[in-house]
C-alpha cells in the first residue's frame, strides 16, 4: 500500500471536488450503493448506511491506488497483464490523492500489446435515488460500461470478462453464445454489482462466477482448440496516510 | 544671514498661509457637518448617494486635500527605493508590531493557519487559509 501525504482539500463541501451525478435506479435489475444497500434490501436505508456510503465514496475517489486483476490468454502469446495503477493519462505516474482536486472522474486502463487483454478503472461517483428518494452514493456507471473490469479475448471467438459497476442496465437479458453470471460483491470494503461472462459454444468449456469475480473460456474442440481466455479481479488497493 | 525685513516678510507669508489653511479646514468642516446632517435626514440609498456626491464635489471645489487616508507621496516609487525601505504600510512591518503583547501574534483571535489544496483554473494549488472552527 502506498503512503500519501495528508492534505486538506477545499472542494464542493460534500466530500468531493464536484457534485456527483444523480442516478435513478428504479428500472435496473441490479443496483447497490457503496455501503451495500441494494435491490434486495427492504425499506429505506438508515442515515448511517447513507453516511457510510458517502465515506466509502470518498475513500474510493480520493484514495484508490490500483485494481488488482489478471487478464490472460493462451493465444496469441505475450498478452497477459496484471494489475492497473490509477494514473492521469498520458502521465504514467500514480495519481496522488491531492492531485484529484480538479477532477470529477478517474480513468485509467492498461492493455496488452494487441489490446486483446485489458484492465480498466473508471471511477465516477453517483448519487442513487429510488422512488425519488436519496438512498446513498454508488458507482455512477453501469457494469456493462466496464468501469472496473478485466477482459481477455483469444482467437476463434474465445473471450471472458469480469465487470464491476454500480448497477446493471441490460445484460440481464440472455444473449445467445454468451453466458452471464451476476452477483453483489464487496471489493476493498466497497460494494458493487458484478457481471462475469464468457463465450459459449459446443466447442467451448465456459465458467463464469460473478461472486468470485472470475470467468474463463477454453476451446476444447474445433479449429480454435486450445485457445483460452481467463480473467479475475482480486482486490482494490488504497493509499494510506503517514 | 537674512535681514530683519526678510524675516518679517517670511513671518507675514507664514501667517497668511496658516490663516488660509485654517479657513480651508473650516470650509471642509462645514461641508462635512452639512453632509452628516443631510445624511441623517436622508430617506433612501439614492438620496444618500446624491448627498455624498454633492459633498464630494464641494470638497473638491474647496481645493483642499480632504482625503485623510491616502498619502500617495509617501509611497516610495522612485528608482532608488527598494523592498527594504518602508512605505506607508510601515505600521504593519514586523519590527513595528509589538511582541509580548499577549495578543497571540499576528493571527486574529481563535484562528489558525490551515494548509489547503484548491482547484484554480484546472490545476491544484496549495496555500494557507485562516480558519476558525465554529463553537458547538
Amino acid at each position: 500500500m502506498p503512503t500519501a501525504t495528508p492534505f486538506t482539500a477545499l472542494g464542493a463541501g460534500n466530500g468531493f471536488p464536484f457534485c456527483p451525478a444523480r442516478v435513478d435506479v428504479d428500472t435496473f435489475d441490479y443496483w447497490t450503493t457503496f455501503s451495500g444497500f441494494n435491490k434486495n434490501s427492504t425499506g429505506s436505508p438508515s442515515a448511517s448506511e447513507i453516511e457510510s456510503s458517502r465515506r466509502i465514496a470518498m475513500k474510493l475517489y480520493w484514495n484508490t491506488h490500483q485494481l488488482r486483476a489478471t487478464a490472460e490468454v493462451s493465444f496469441p502469446t505475450g498478452q497477459n497483464i496484471t494489475d492497473v495503477i490509477l494514473t492521469a493519462p498520458p502521465n504514467t505516474n500514480p495519481l496522488e490523492p491531492s492531485e484529484r482536486i480538479c477532477r470529477n472522474i478517474l480513468v485509467t486502463s492498461k492493455a496488452g500489446p494487441s489490446g486483446l487483454t485489458r484492465l480498466s478503472i473508471y471511477i465516477r461517483i453517483g448519487r442513487m435515488y429510488l422512488d425519488g428518494e436519496f438512498i446513498g452514493y454508488g458507482l455512477g456507471r453501469s457494469a456493462e460500461q466496464r468501469p472496473l473490469s478485466s477482459r481477455a479475448t483469444s482467437g476463434g471467438g474465445v473471450y471472458a470478462n469480469v465487470f464491476l459497476g454500480g448497477y446493471i442496465q441490460y445484460y440481464t437479458t440472455p444473449v445467445s453464445g454468451r453466458e452471464d453470471d451476476f452477483a453483489y460483491v464487496t471489493l476493498g470494503g466497497v460494494s458493487f454489482v458484478c457481471i462475469a461472462n464468457a463465450a459459449t459454444s459446443t466447442d467451448f468449456s465456459t465458467s463464469t462466477d460473478a461472486s468470485g469475480m472470475t470467468a474463463s473460456c477454453l476451446a476444447t474442440s474445433g479449429t480454435s482448440a486450445g485457445n483460452e481466455a481467463e480473467v479475475e479481479i482480486t482486490a482494490l488497493d488504497f493509499y494510506t496516510y503517514a | 544671514m537674512a535681514t530683519q525685513d526678510e524675516l518679517d516678510w517670511e513671518n507675514t507669508v507664514s501667517r497668511n498661509r496658516n490663516k488660509e489653511n485654517r479657513e480651508k479646514r473650516g470650509a471642509v468642516k462645514d461641508i462635512k457637518d452639512r453632509r452628516k446632517l443631510l445624511l441623517q435626514g436622508a430617506s433612501g440609498t439614492k438620496e444618500r448617494r446624491a448627498i455624498k456626491a454633492a459633498a464630494d464635489a464641494a470638497l473638491e471645489q474647496s481645493d483642499v486635500n480632504f482625503d485623510e487616508k491616502k498619502y500617495p507621496s509617501d509611497n516610495k516609487q522612485d528608482y532608488e527605493s527598494d523592498v527594504q525601505q518602508r512605505g506607508i504600510d510601515q505600521f504593519t512591518a514586523p519590527e513595528a508590531t509589538p511582541e509580548n503583547t499577549g495578543g497571540g501574534g499576528g493571527l486574529p483571535d481563535g484562528y489558525v493557519e490551515t494548509a489547503v489544496i484548491i482547484c484554480v483554473n484546472g490545476s491544484p494549488v496549495s496555500g494557507q487559509f485562516l480558519f476558525k472552527e465554529d463553537t458547538p
